[in-house]
């Protein structure tokens, strides 16, 4: 149960007032979750008074709820269903471990039961006694409506310590939510997951039924992504890249057909059902689009689509929400964030679309990013900005990022590690650098060298890759590549070469790879 | 930069185009003018490629079409083979066309998806009446052989049938086919894979010799330019910057703005990230742009000199222009 350090370790992105490396629960829906506590705690007392003598019910029914929600915390969240959808819980105010039963018992149970139960003896003793000696027997009402008012003052979150409540301060304890709510796994599995790989591709596969065949989009790729690690795809258009980002994300049209293991968190998620993964975006993982023209609704404001996720994701109310969009606003560096809440989209630049795009996809603080050519659209001075903000957001956030482009010169300052993919397959897998250094497929060479660059004198040709992609649709012995490549031999027209690790985790496609192979 | 002037047009040489305080503006209901295009001169000499470059919304395109007169500017001069294109009629424009040819940038929609690629092609000649069915016949499969096209596989073919660069190559027989003497290319490979681009890049390249051409290339990415260009016109917010042959330009860079776009261009090298803090925002409106040099609100080096004042270009070094109050290096 050591695992909520890595939820302390997360960084805060919204709460500004909070301290850094802290996950609060959201004080105004910490609250709604208290008041309907306080009514259920209204009726139990008012059955109790309506049956025996005020004084000693009071004392009886505040001891049957202390129980009841001390055992309730330590499982899930106390009664409130509520809490139970935002699964809050209590851990130590210092060292943000779980409380088992017998600290929660002596700690919010003793120290809170104390105070609880004193004011709630004050507030229902004496008034009641009051009311017996100025011989108003029934003021049954006003009794009930006075405890209910104590509780839920004292259980108003104070924003500016830690959001924590009179309870939490006086037991040293911190009501934190976690906010994978919506997973169905345990927390703690979850957690303990993330020392491993984040995500793990395995043996993926993705066609698409077509008139004239099945064409085959994705063949057999496999990735592992480590947490907080950024991965390059790169490859031309039809090349798979966009396909390979939307299968691991779920997001295939119906005539697709995906098979194979993606595991995210360790969950396997391949097998989840499209309303199961829905759970997911935002949260877990989120996407940015290639065209910020149309991936925005031009219909609504940018406040409207910036907030949704919050209040319909995590449980946010309007007030808060809005809070954080400001705050994510700013974060982007956009100009004015209180008046950009109020733009429609067809307002703003393409650079000032992709930004808020970006706000939109970080907003539920994913731990994987998707960006799918998220700069090709826009100008390369803006596209320079925008590579260097994600790439300070994801090491902010502590998210993975695979970034889809087609080129390489993005990719090269921005990633840990580059899947070239061709025709479906990814030809070569490699650190960055040692793909720079020591490239082993010709087609990545040919890809490089076509980029046109700065040094190049004026007037020099560029070299190209003549030829085209082969048909999706056809299954062809041989290489993929092979027509097109420099270094052709015959035996790459006559067997496909597998995938070849030369031993320090680069791997490639090829019989003849550059500078030899092992 | 972002300033206005005149050193940089040579007296002499075989000049084909030459715009002289070319200004265009758009009225945006009432009172607001979008200020597309403030006063640019610029000339154009027989067989020179002269790339414009700059963001979006700086009026490069615009200017592409001005000249053209589609539509026509609101104010300036357009001098093409020594013809005065502002004042002429409809008709007697409408004969200058063929001398001047467009390639757009996205090349799909530019073609008629109804109609097959011999047709796209045979259309202008059949509009102009040049030749008969046979010679129009010769001319296509001439055309589409010199793009690198098979024309006995394409010819009856229809523009959705092509991948993004075939119909890039089409475009470019099409804009061919009345022997023009200037092509304005807009945007011509932006909408097109990196290898695709090179393949376009070099068949503009080899067209431009065959045909004796003379191109603007319109583009926002420098090293693209870098590869075609023999002369660079950089442009911001409807004004010019910096004018220079390529190599001397990124060698030399002497303003502010064509030094933060050519350190934005992606380099595909892990050991020298691009960074994104050589320019920070985006250009202010072209509906009411800053006083002085219209560069000074994004500019490192801004003095109150440059909000009061507007640059003029200079000569800085052989052939090398600059508007600019404090250029690089001085």
């Amino acid at each position: 149960m050591s695992s909520f350090n890595t939820v302390a370790e997360r960084p805060l992105p919204f709460a500004q007032d909070a301290e850094p490396g802290v996950y609060l629960a959201d004080p105004s829906r910490r609250l709604k979750a208290y008041l309907l506590d306080s009514i259920i705690i209204g009726i139990i007392f008012g059955i109790a008074v309506v049956a025996t003598n005020p004084t000693i019910a009071a004392i009886v029914a505040g001891a049957i709820w202390s129980v009841l929600n001390i055992v309730l915390n330590t499982k899930k969240s106390g009664i409130s269903p509520a809490k139970k959808k935002m699964n809050m819980r209590v851990v130590d105010a210092k060292t943000f471990q779980p409380l088992n039963l017998v600290q929660m018992i002596l700690r919010r149970g003793l120290l809170g039961t104390i105070v609880g139960e004193a004011g709630l003896i004050a507030s229902v003793v004496i008034p009641s006694l009051v009311l017996n000696a100025i011989g108003l027997s029934n003021g049954l009402l006003v009794v009930v409506a006075t405890v209910a008012a104590v509780y839920a003052y004292a259980s108003i979150p104070m924003r500016n310590s830690r959001n924590r409540n009179v309870w939490d301060i006086v037991s040293g304890t911190q009501v934190v939510f976690d906010k994978f709510d919506t997973l169905t796994t345990p927390i703690v599995e979850t957690k303990l997951s993330l020392e491993s790989d984040l995500l793990t591709i395995e043996g993926l596969n993705v066609s698409f039924a077509t008139p004239r065949g099945n064409l085959k989009a994705v063949r057999d790729v496999n990735i592992q992504l480590p947490k907080g690690e950024s991965l390059g795809v790169v490859g031309e258009s039809g090349s798979g890249k966009t396909v390979l980002s939307r299968a691991t994300m779920g997001l295939l049209p119906s005539t697709a057909t995906r098979t194979g293991v993606i595991k995210f968190r360790g969950e396997v998620i391949s097998e989840l059902s499209s309303v199961e993964v829905r759970d997911l975006w935002g949260t877990g993982m989120a996407m940015i689009f290639q065209d910020p023209m149309t991936a925005l609704n031009p219909v609504r404001r940018i406040g409207d689509q910036l907030t949704e996720s919050l209040t319909e994701r995590i449980g946010m109310d309007k007030r808060a929400a809005t809070e954080r969009a400001i705050a994510l606003l700013k974060r982007v560096r956009i100009p004015d964030p209180e008046g950009m809440l109020k733009k429609f989209p067809y307002q703003l630049s393409g650079g000032m679309r992709q930004r808020i795009m970006i706000a939109i996809a970080v907003s539920c603080n994913p731990e994987m990013l998707f960006a799918d050519e998220p700069t090709t659209a826009l100008d390369v001075t803006v596209q320079a900005q925008v590579l260097e903000l994600l790439t300070e957001l994801r090491k902010e956030f502590n998210m993975s990022m695979i970034l889809v482009t087609h080129d390489l010169g993005v990719v090269a300052g921005h990633t840990d590690r580059i899947a070239v993919m061709y025709a479906g397959d990814m030809v070569e897998y490699a650190p960055t650098r040692s793909l720079f250094a020591n490239m082993k497929m010709p087609y990545t060479e040919a890809l490089l060298k076509s980029i046109p660059r700065l040094e190049t004198p004026t007037g020099t040709r560029l070299p190209v890759v003549e030829g085209r992609l082969p048909d999706p649709t056809k299954d062809e012995p041989g290489c993929p590549f092979a027509n097109r490549c420099d270094y052709v031999q015959d035996k790459c027209r006559a067997e496909k070469p597998p995938l070849k690790d030369d031993g320090d985790n680069h791997f490639y496609r090829c019989w003849f790879p550059l500078g030899g192979g092992k | 930069m972002a300033g206005s002037g005149k050193a940089h047009m040579r007296p002499e040489g075989d000049v084909v185009l030459e715009v002289n305080d070319l200004v265009v503006e758009f009225k945006l209901g009432k009172n607001q003018i979008v200020k597309a295009v403030s006063g640019i001169s610029f000339d154009l000499i027989r067989g020179e490629t002269l790339a414009v470059v700059g963001e979006s919304g700086c009026g490069k395109s615009t200017l592409g079409k001005a000249i053209l007169q589609l539509p026509k500017p609101t104010s300036g001069s357009v001098n093409f083979l020594s013809k005065e294109l502002t004042t002429m009629g409809k008709n007697e424009l409408r004969d200058m066309r063929p001398a001047m040819q467009m390639i757009f940038q996205d090349p799909v929609s530019s073609l008629d998806p109804r109609l097959p690629v011999s047709e796209v092609i045979a259309e202008p000649l059949r509009v102009w009446k040049r030749g008969n069915e046979v010679e129009i016949n010769a001319k296509i499969d001439e055309l589409l052989l010199a793009a690198n096209l098979d024309p006995s596989v394409v010819r009856d073919r229809r523009s959705y049938e092509f991948s993004g660069g075939q119909c890039q190559r089409i475009s470019i027989a099409r804009s061919l086919a009345l022997d023009p003497t200037m092509i304005i290319c807009d945007e011509p490979v932006s909408a097109l894979d990196v290898s695709v681009q090179a393949q376009i890049l070099n068949l503009l390249q080899d067209m431009k010799d065959r045909y004796g051409l003379t191109l603007i290339f319109i583009s926002h990415d420098l090293a693209v330019v870098k590869a075609v260009s023999t002369r660079v016109m950089v442009m911001y917010l409807g004004k010019v910057c910096e004018v220079a042959p390529p190599e001397e330009l990124y060698q030399n860079t002497k303003h502010h703005y064509t030094k933060a776009l050519v350190g934005s261009v992606p380099i595909p090298d892990p050991d020298r990230p691009i960074s994104g803090n050589l320019i920070q925002g985006e250009p202010p409106s072209p509906l009411n742009p800053p006083s002085g040099c219209r560069f000074r609100t994004r500019c490192p080096q801004a003095s109150d000199l440059c909000a009061q004042e507007e640059p003029q270009l200079r000569e800085v070094s052989v052939g090398h222009f600059v508007a600019c109050h404090h250029p690089i290096g001085e």
